[in-house]
């Protein structure tokens, strides 16, 4: 247990980019998100001058694609989840005049459908991460008004289930993932009314488990990611205090490899960007010291939506 | 990474192996590359995506490839029993996808898209479906799946509740079986 270990995670992140195994190579694909994975845990542990800006813009851009879409590496196809992944990349290193906002905002237009609802891609697949990246992106460039936004938000509303979770699609059963996406799509909306706070916020606390962590659905595995899906929605909900806070920081801590560094699903299993991330953000929803606060919405630092929506100095 | 054990950096025969294994990888996928970014849809092309697709089902890019693919064929061919060898083609390398990852997403849509063409047999779905929810009877893919597969069918919710209450007789607490009853 004891502590965080920032300078090691620091080094694991610098590291992960010039791996070359076969567990690296499996994940080239969604590079983009694994970028801001990497690069949001950094800032928020105050470490994000170790990265070289221009080279992480240059190879950004390169991922832009002619619809205005971004793909998860360079040569790949767009995809709403990348194109998501990019701007918040570029939000966060304060570098998004280095693109065309409005053909950005073309792009998820033309994906939304008639019934309200986002396809990933041209290739029509429905979920409703997708609504989320849609809304989540267009408020970042602050364009959220050339979507549907009332058809947007009656489509999640649709996928809500009995016990006041969210689904893929309506009728999909409640995940702490989908939940994430659709409390805060809603929240970016100025739709919180849709969501049963309580009867949400029970089925959200039920998740923690006896070791302290946290688990996606019921009679499943706790897992790190899960400290930030469930978490930032029951921050949003404003029901965080329905969990053992101090239990989870230490399933948390526990998670870390305080030899190399990372942060792994479980306590002794390999370490990832992806866990990392989420094991961090989770530290900060629960005000660990030292780090940076995070936004539970946006998933991007506070300091970066403020510069964003009020124009802070950085 | 879920459900993977920590392992040691300073395992030396593994680490060879695991170099010649992301070396194989590598040189499938700039080639499926090249023939995405160059049109190329031959069969021998297609064989190639398929295999880098079992290695690695979650490059999205390689599903992408196929459907571009199925267009083709389908601008160019009006013989419905070709179009349903090709279809049925696809399912195989989807079910062979599954097989590495149950939980891909870019499997299941193309599963999806294939099937709602609408050349394919529903029940070899549900058979299909009967195997995998055995396996894990919690994997939300399948279960939506499996509502896709019961509307197109327009299945009797009769028979979708009979399939419902063998899941939660087989585990009582199994959530997802009691979600699917709504």
């Amino acid at each position: 247990m004891g502590e965080l270990e920032i300078e090691k995670h620091t080094q694991f992140i610098m590291s992960v980019e010039k791996k070359k195994d076969f567990d690296s190579m499996v994940m080239e694909h969604l590079r983009m998100s694994g970028a801001y994975w990497g690069l949001t845990t950094l800032d928020l542990m105050g470490k994000l001058d170790a990265v070289n800006r221009e080279e992480v813009v240059s190879w950004v851009l390169q991922c832009q694609h002619d619809c205005g879409g971004f793909s998860g590496n360079v040569g790949h196809d767009p995809h709403i989840l990348y194109t998501l992944s990019a701007i918040q990349i570029l939000a966060l290193l304060d570098k998004l005049d280095t693109i065309d906002a409005d053909k950005i905002s073309a792009y998820i237009v033309g994906l939304q459908q008639e019934d309200g609802s986002f396809a990933g891609d041209e290739w029509g697949e429905i979920d409703t991460r997708f609504s989320y990246c849609a809304v989540c992106c267009l408020s970042i460039l602050h364009r959220l008004d050339k979507i549907d936004v009332g058809k947007a938000i009656s489509y999640v509303a649709s996928c809500k289930n009995f016990d006041g979770g969210f689904g893929c699609t309506p009728g999909g059963e409640s995940h702490a993932g989908q939940i994430f996406c659709c409390v805060s799509a809603f929240a970016i909306s100025g739709a919180l009314t849709h969501v049963d706070r309580d009867l949400l916020g029970w089925w959200l606390c039920e998740r923690q488990v006896k070791s302290g962590g946290l688990n996606g659905r019921p009679e499943k595995l706790a897992d790190v990611c899960y400290s930030w899906w469930v978490l930032s929605s029951l921050t949003i909900i404003e029901r965080v205090h329905w969990i053992d806070k101090e239990k989870l920081k230490t399933f948390i801590l526990d998670c870390q490899d305080k030899e190399h560094g990372g942060i792994s699903d479980r306590p002794d299993d390999a370490v990832d960007v992806f866990h990392t991330f989420f094991g961090i953000a989770g530290l900060s929803l629960l005000e660990y010291p030292g780090l940076k606060p995070i936004d539970p919405a946006y998933a991007l630092p506070v300091h970066v939506v403020d510069r964003l929506f009020f124009g802070q100095p950085h | 990474m879920h459900g993977r054990p920590r392992k040691s950096l300073s395992d030396g025969g593994s680490q060879e192996k695991d170099m010649a294994k992301a070396a194989g990888l590598q040189s499938l996928q700039t080639q499926f590359f090249k023939n995405h970014h160059e049109k190329i849809y031959t069969k021998e092309a297609l064989q190639l995506n398929a295999k880098l697709l079992e290695i690695n089902p979650e490059i999205y890019t390689a599903w992408n490839y196929r459907k571009l693919a199925i267009k083709q064929l389908l601008e160019s061919e009006s013989d419905s029993a070709v179009i349903k060898q090709s279809l049925d083609e696809e399912l195989r390398v989807v079910e062979r996808a599954l097989k590495r990852n149950h939980k891909s997403y870019g499997a299941w849509h193309h599963r999806k898209w294939v099937i709602n063409m609408g050349y394919s047999s529903l029940d070899h779905e549900f058979q299909l479906l009967d195997q995998l929810l055995k396996a894990d009877s919690r994997n939300f893919h399948g279960w939506n799946y499996r509502r896709f597969v019961a509307d197109m069918k327009k299945s009797r919710d009769e028979d979708e509740l009979k399939f419902t209450t063998k899941k939660i007789n087989e585990n009582f607490s199994n959530y997802s079986a009691w979600h699917n009853r709504r």
